[in-house]
Parts: C-alpha cells; structure tokens; sequence
C-alpha cells in the first residue's frame, strides 16, 4: 500500500505543525497542504510521516516528530473499507472538539474512525472541493458540502453518496466531463460550473456600448464571474468603459490589430485554437458588445454548462450549398447586431474538433468566395458548420433572448439578453432600455 | 524513418508468399504484412514488420530474411508531398493491375509508377476508415472510399470528391479522438460521414416469444428487405431457436445464451446484452420486441438512426389535447423523469423499438442505465419489474440529456389497431395483445396484409 494521509471523521486532513503536535486541517483551506501526515509501511511495520520533505517520523515514545525511523511503528483496527482506529504504545488515537489530536483513549472510540487515502484521491478530491458543480437537467448550482460530510458519506447539494463511489465518480469525469452519481437507483448529472463570459468589442462605436453591457451585466444579470473583452480598439480605452470599483481579477482585456469585418470570429477562432487559454471554463458564453443582460443570467449560465451541442441563433448559410429558402430568408431579414454573435459553448475542450472544423469552413468560404458573399452576420456560416458536423441546437439560446424589432424594446418583456439592431444611435437606445429595466426593478418587479 | 507504400489506385504494398504484392486496403484482415520503405545502413529498402524482418531483394525479385546488397533508388519530395517513384536495376517500379510489382524501364511518365509515402499511423487510420461503409450527409447516401475511382491524389467518397490530404486528416482526426463520425472538408463545405453497418437485436425471455420471432424476421427480411446482421438472445437451447429463423437470413445471425439465473440479465435482458460491447462494431444497433413487424424497406430508415450522434431513440407519442397527460406519463412521473416537453410514453409499446446509433458512443448511458437497473429491479418489491423497464430507460436518457424524441418518430413507429390490419404507416408496427394466442394470431393477419416489394 502506497502513503496514506489520514482524514478525521469530520473530513479534515491530519497535519503536523512546527511545534511537533499534531492537528486537524479543513480540505477548503486554500495552498498547499503544508505539514500533511501519511501512513506508510516499511518492513512490517507501519509508521506516521511527513509528507513533504525533508521526512519526519513519529515516534509514539517520546510522542514527537523525529528524523530517524523510531523504533516503534503505530497500528490500526480495521472498521470498515478504508476505515480505520489508529493506536501507538497502547493508546488509540483521538479527535477532540478543538481539532487537537492525540495518541490518549484508552478504549476504541468510534467517534475516532480515520479514513485513509491515496496522495492522488487527496488531491482529487480537493481538485473537485475547489469547483463549482451544477446538477442536471435543471442546472441547480450546488457545491460539495465537506462540512455536512462524514468519513462514509459525501453530501454534493442534498445529494448523499458513499465516499468510494464518489472517488470513483471523480476519476470518471477527468475521461468525459461529468460526474456521475448514484443514489441507489437514482442517477445525479453533475457538471462543472465554471463561466466565461467574452464580449466582444469591435469597432470604435463599440466603446459607447461597452459600459452599459458591463455595467448591465453586473447589476441586472447579477454575474460577478469572470469576463472577458476583445477588442481592436487600445487597451486603454477598453479599459476606460469598466464599471467604476470593478475588481481587475474578474475582467481581462484580449487586444488583437484586426480591423475588418471579421475581426471578432477571427479572434474567436484563435481563442478556441489555444489549447490552455478556454480550457478552464465550462460554459462559455460569447456575446458582442451592443447588448444588455436584463436578467439573473446565472441559472442561464447553468443551463448552458450541462448542454450537450454548442448553441447559437438557428441561422444558417453557405454561399453554394445552403440551406432552405426559408433559411436564406431569415438571413435576408437580419438586421446587423441583435445578438447574432451569440454562441454558448459547454465545453470547450469537448466540442473543439468540432468548432475548429466550422472556423476552417468560414476560412475557406472567404477565401474561395470573397468578403462579398458572405451575409453581414458571417456567425450565420460557422452555425451552418457546427450543424453540418451535428453539434448545433438552437433550442438554449432561444430560451433567453429578447431582440429588438421594429420597436423599442419593452422592459416588461426582459428575459436574460436583449440585442439591438447595430447603427450609430444603438448605444442611445441601449441605456434608454437599461434604465428602463432598472426603474422596473427598483420598482419591485 | 518507416513507412508504408500506396499504389496509385490506393492499395497497398504488402508481402504475399515471399512476393512483393499491391492489395487493396480496405481487403485486408490486419496490417501484419504491410512493407515498409526504410533507411538502412546507407540505402532504402523494403522490409516486412513481422517477428521475422524479411527484406525485399530487387534482384532476385523476392522477400529475404537477409538485408540485400542491392538498393531501391527513390525519386521525389518525400517530406512534402510524399508522392515519389521506385527504381530498381531495370527501371521504375510499375504496379499492375493483378497486383504484382514489376521493374519496367519505360513507364516512368505513367501514374502506374507513382506511390504515396505514409507513415504507419496514417495507415492505420485510413485502412479503419476504408473498411468501413459510412452514411454521408444531409441525403443519408451511403459512401466508401475505396471505389475503385480513387487514387492517392483524391478520393472518391461517395459523391464527394476529396483531395488526399483532406481525406487523410479527416482519418487521422478520427483515429485521434476515437470519435465514431468522419468529418471531411471537402467541395468548398464540411461533410459528416457516420459509420454504417446495423444489426438487429431481439433478447427472448419466453418460448411463447419464438413463434412471434419467426413472422418478425420474415417480416425483416420479405417487407423489409434487411440485408445487414441479427442477433438473438435467448435462454433458449440455440438449435430449438434456429428452426425459426428463416434461411434467407443464414450466416446472417448471431445467438446468444441469456443466462436468466444472473441478477444482470435477469433484470433488464436487453440493457445487458447491449452494455456488454458485443455490438460495439455495429452501428445503429436496432432492437426490436418480437411482437413488432416491419411493414416497409428498412434500409433509409436504418441509415438515418446511423446519423443519430449520441443520443438514443425510444418510441414516444405526441400529446394531443384533451390527452390525459398524468396517467400517459407514469412511468416518467413514477421515477422522477422529465420527458421532453410534449411527449408521453406508453406501457409495452415504448420498448418495443429501441434505436442507438452507435453503443460505443452511449456506453456511459448504458451502464448508468444498467446500474439503475439492477439497483431498482433488483428489489424484491417490484415482482413484475419487466413493467418498470421502459420507466428506468426513459428517465435514465432523460437526466444524461441522452434522450432525442426525434429520432425515432411517429412515422417509425405504429401500435396496432386491431380493427385496421395492414392500416398502417411506420417502418415498425408493433402489435401489442395480452394474450399470446391473440398477439400471433394478429401479427400472422398483419403479416399477411403488408405489401412485398420486389427487390
């Protein structure tokens, strides 16, 4: 058997400090777990150590962490899978109320069952501790509840499952994303929640929309993950449409030269291409800048993580082959802006293959076609791509979009995300209707 | 450097009896005899990748287990476009159409004398794509790459013409991800191509289920002109079973002992049968109930399911108003399951048919079906647990996002109305009767009624 680190029965991590003694340590501790104890055999006898190096040794004589291998070990009763009593010189070892542990009961206690772990379950189980989960089919954010746990039982949401199989679980979804659980016959989907939002900022009017979509975005979609700006335009200036008291952790700025019309899928396709850069985030959500999150978008945003295709505006187009008449109408009747940069990716590295395939074909539309022939909104040929390789559902996106027609848009109507048509007055139009949505809300909607 | 050497009609070089032979790839049962061009000892020569290195002597024009004096001379950018000629001491080597390689001094303008260099791996992954026969796009034709049209400078895929390299990264993408679909940019579009070879599944649990397996399968085979594989699971001795399969359908099947003493197969047959991976070559995997028929041609129907992706195809009907809507969906309601909205399923006819494209790719919603399955069916509370299965099938799709109601419609799939035999319109009609007696004597009269189609 491997070195195995010793956790208590209120799931924390036995450590040794600097004075020699030992205690328990939270797994929700952030850094690294410094002066972390193991169980390790040499011979046939089993001994407590330091984890890290340089090595100490327990020696239940003295009761002190020694450099030289002690010339007594410790050993243990065995309560179950994994489970286990530790004792040294004749004493078991015990937990009390204050964290402090010590080599002092005299009899078995079973309020001092120690589950012993691999170095690499650790790890992953603090890797899964650190995220954020969403469960399925609702998209019900949750998180794993280390304080309700046991040493047996692990609580994900009001979800209770053995801590084997959740070990188990955890070691599945590295392979295909999810975490899988199941509570007898009951079968959980869990998935990582970790957003991205990319507003895309093109064009120097651009900057004239930017802080509503920000500002909008905090406020009313109540989101204060992390965001994302590209944009031609200097850094300087893009950072001059934040929301005043912004925090600089959660808002990068992405520069790119580009100017023509196809700068923002360009800089799109290259951020997909970088295999560290998105990897991170489950979903993503890309939107342009003349737009207004009118709504909690969280729950949205869940949604989207649990999503099995990348999801855009069911629009399609390909210079020769498209698509049906009714399609090229659709295409022929849009206005330039109203949300038709959006795209929902769930997973970045699971549907890459995939949107590589569909930037090569919008590459390769305008190489052999010319910048003329493709529609305003070229999104229209990357969704035409995705669906070719079967990876598109417009069915997500259409669940949280509200776009202007004819009219102005009306507030009552706010459902998540509302674009506007692109001219030079969007921007006007954009803080009329986010003032509007405000009123609404301080109003007691 | 290795690689292995493609004629211009796409076959490749390989040792047959000691003698340097062009085979189609996509003929061959492994790659163990596939030659390599290799770089040895100052010189190329062609060399076999067995346990036992045989060398290919142009002299003597033969394999030998001694490196050769004599070397294979190579003209061309290897490293670029990979294309290049072979000499020999009597000229450039010429691939004929019987597959022989022979020296010959005058061809060197004539394609017969061009090879394509490809390393191993590409190899690999071009022999898995071109044994294969695929379902390609939007029109659901079938398509195989080695047509006999193509060559190392484009392949011909079914009506796609796709330039080597592209076909070759499509292969290699393939391979890499151990995805099941083909992604292919060729034409000025991107092509999705899908693997294509059904099978049909029946698991009998019943002697009584035997005689209705016999009119199913001559319906497959008369109405439904099914040339692909069967495969039948039973508890059943197998010769008891083969005296109902019809001999169109020899060398066609496949039986397979159920053992109904095991907890696995005992409580959900089918889910047993298809988590196994025995299908896992197949793609859609069919399973059918024998008291289902198949009324028409079966083959689009079938090509169609291939394109499914990774979501799985159960029948379920569209709730029209006035429906009742609590009672249709108990079975959903009973296990938590949400159904897509507007859809109900029914006892008995929702597992009647059950299409997945591809077990390979639905492997996590297999097994997390079984295990639910075990776990819940297992319980000795649930005496008819055969009632439960359709419940479990439908709520485990349901919470995976694995379920598409799309796939298998209304117009794939009828219950029978007794008052109308031969009144019907999908591809399955399954006939649904309490009493056995009743079920055969309706399927034989449906049986009857269905229109044969000449092939």
């Amino acid at each position: 058997m491997s070195l195995q680190v010793l956790m208590t029965p209120d799931c924390q991590v036995i450590c040794v400090g600097e004075d020699g003694q030992f205690y328990a340590r939270s797994l929700n501790s952030e850094g690294p777990l410094e002066g972390l104890v193991g169980l390790v055999q040499q011979g046939v006898h089993w001994y407590l150590r330091s984890v890290s190096q340089p090595v100490r040794w327990y020696d239940p004589v003295s009761k002190k962490m020694v450099s030289l291998l002690p010339a007594q070990g410790v050993a243990f009763d065995v309560r179950g899978v994994k489970l286990n009593l530790l004792r040294a010189n004749g004493h078991y070892l015990s937990v009390d109320w204050s964290g402090h542990i010590r080599f002092d009961a005299k009899e078995p206690l079973a309020a001092a069952v120690l589950r012993f772990m691999a170095l690499d379950e650790l790890m992953l189980l603090r890797e899964m501790l650190a995220k954020r989960w969403v469960c399925g089919p609702s998209g019900e954010h949750v998180r794993i509840e280390i304080e309700k746990s046991t040493v047996e039982e692990l609580f994900i949401g009001d979800i209770k499952v053995s801590f084997e199989q959740f070990i188990e679980a955890a070691r599945q979804s590295q392979h295909h994303g999810d975490l899988l659980l199941n509570e007898e016959w009951k079968i959980w989907r869990f998935t990582d929640y970790n957003p991205l939002i990319v507003i895309e900022s093109f064009g120097a009017s651009s900057l004239e929309e930017l802080p509503i979509a920000l500002e909008s975005l905090e406020s009313l979609g109540q989101y204060h993950g992390e965001v994302m700006v590209t944009s031609n335009q200097p850094e300087g200036k893009v950072r001059a449409c934040f929301p005043p008291n912004h925090d600089s952790k959660v808002i990068r700025v992405v520069s790119v030269e580009d100017e023509d019309r196809f700068a923002a899928l360009r800089t799109r396709a290259r951020l997909m291409a970088d295999p560290d850069m998105l990897a991170d985030y489950t979903p993503l959500l890309f939107v342009e800048a003349g737009v207004v999150f009118d709504q909690n978008i969280e729950s949205f945003l869940g949604r989207c993580a649990l999503a099995r295709c990348v999801s855009a505006k069911g629009y399609f187009h390909h210079p020769e082959f498209s698509t049906e008449p009714q399609e090229r109408d659709v295409i022929a009747g849009l206005k330039a802006g109203q949300l038709s940069g959006l795209m929902v990716v769930p997973h970045v590295t699971l549907h890459r293959p995939y949107l590589e395939k569909a930037f090569d074909l919008l590459s390769l539309c305008i190489k052999e076609y010319g910048e003329n022939v493709i529609p305003c909104e070229a999104q229209s040929i990357l969704n035409y791509g995705l669906r070719q390789v079967g990876d598109f559902s417009p069915s997500l996106v259409e669940t949280l979009l509200h776009h202007e027609c004819d009219e102005e848009l009306n507030p009552f109507h706010a459902n998540g995300l509302s674009g506007f048509a692109a001219d030079d007055k969007r921007h006007e139009r954009m803080e009329r209707y986010y003032k509007n949505v405000k009123e609404l809300w301080g109003a007691g909607m | 450097m290795t690689s292995a050497l493609l004629t211009y009609d796409l076959r490749v070089l390989c040792m047959e009896h000691g003698k340097l032979i062009a085979r189609a790839l996509d003929t061959l049962a492994d790659l163990t005899h596939v030659v390599s061009l290799q770089w040895y000892n100052g010189g190329w020569n062609l060399v076999t990748h067995t346990p036992e290195r045989w060398w290919y002597d142009i002299n003597a024009g033969c394999f030998d287990r001694c490196v050769p004096e004599a070397r294979i001379e190579v003209e061309g950018d290897l490293f670029d476009a990979g294309i290049c000629r072979l000499t020999g001491l009597d000229g450039y080597f010429h691939a004929q159409l019987s597959g022989a390689i022979t020296p010959f001094g005058a061809m060197a303008h004539r394609r017969e004398c061009r090879f394509r260099l490809l390393d191993g791996d590409d190899v690999r992954a071009l022999w898995h794509v071109m044994k294969e026969r695929w379902v390609l796009g939007d029109h659901q034709r079938l398509a195989q790459a080695c047509s006999g049209e193509s060559t190392i400078w484009e392949i011909h895929f079914g009506r796609l013409v796709v330039e080597f390299k592209d076909f070759l990264i499509a292969a290699r993408e393939r391979q890499r991800l151990s995805q099941q679909a083909l992604l292919v940019m060729a034409e000025r579009s991107i092509h999705r191509a899908v693997p294509y070879k059904p099978v049909v599944f029946y698991s009998l649990t019943q002697a009584e289920q035997l005689a209705e397996l016999a009119l199913s399968l001559r319906s497959l085979v008369e109405c439904g002109r099914y040339q692909g594989n069967v495969c039948i699971a039973s508890a059943m001795p197998a010769q008891r079973v083969e005296a109902f399969i019809p001999a169109e359908l020899k060398g066609r099947y496949r039986l397979v002992r159920l053992s109904m003493g095991g907890e696995r197969d005992k409580a959900m047959p089918l889910l047993a049968s298809l988590v196994s991976g025995m299908f896992d070559d197949y793609a859609p995997v069919v399973c059918l109930k024998s008291s289902v028929l198949v009324t028409r041609p079966i083959d689009k129907t079938l090509r169609r399911f291939a394109q499914g992706g990774s979501s799985l195809g159960a029948p379920v009907e569209h709730v029209f108003e006035g429906d009742d809507v609590p009672q249709a969906n108990k079975h959903g309601a009973f296990l938590g399951a949400a159904l897509p909205e507007g859809h109900k399923i029914r006892y008995g006819f929702t597992m009647s048919v059950v299409v997945l494209p591809s077990t390979r790719q639905q492997k996590i919603f297999l097994e997390e079906a079984l295990r639910s399955a075990v776990s819940y069916l297992g319980k000795p509370r649930h005496p008819a647990y055969a009632e439960y299965e359709a419940g479990i099938f439908h709520y485990v799709a349901a919470v995976l996002g694995a379920f598409d109601p799309a796939l298998l419609t209304q117009r794939d799939c009828n219950l029978n109305d007794p008052a109308m035999p031969g009144q019907v319109d999908g591809t399955f009609l399954c006939c649904e009767e309490w009493l056995d007696s009743h079920r055969t004597a309706l399927m034989r009269s449906h049986l009857e009624s269905l229109p044969r189609t000449v092939s």
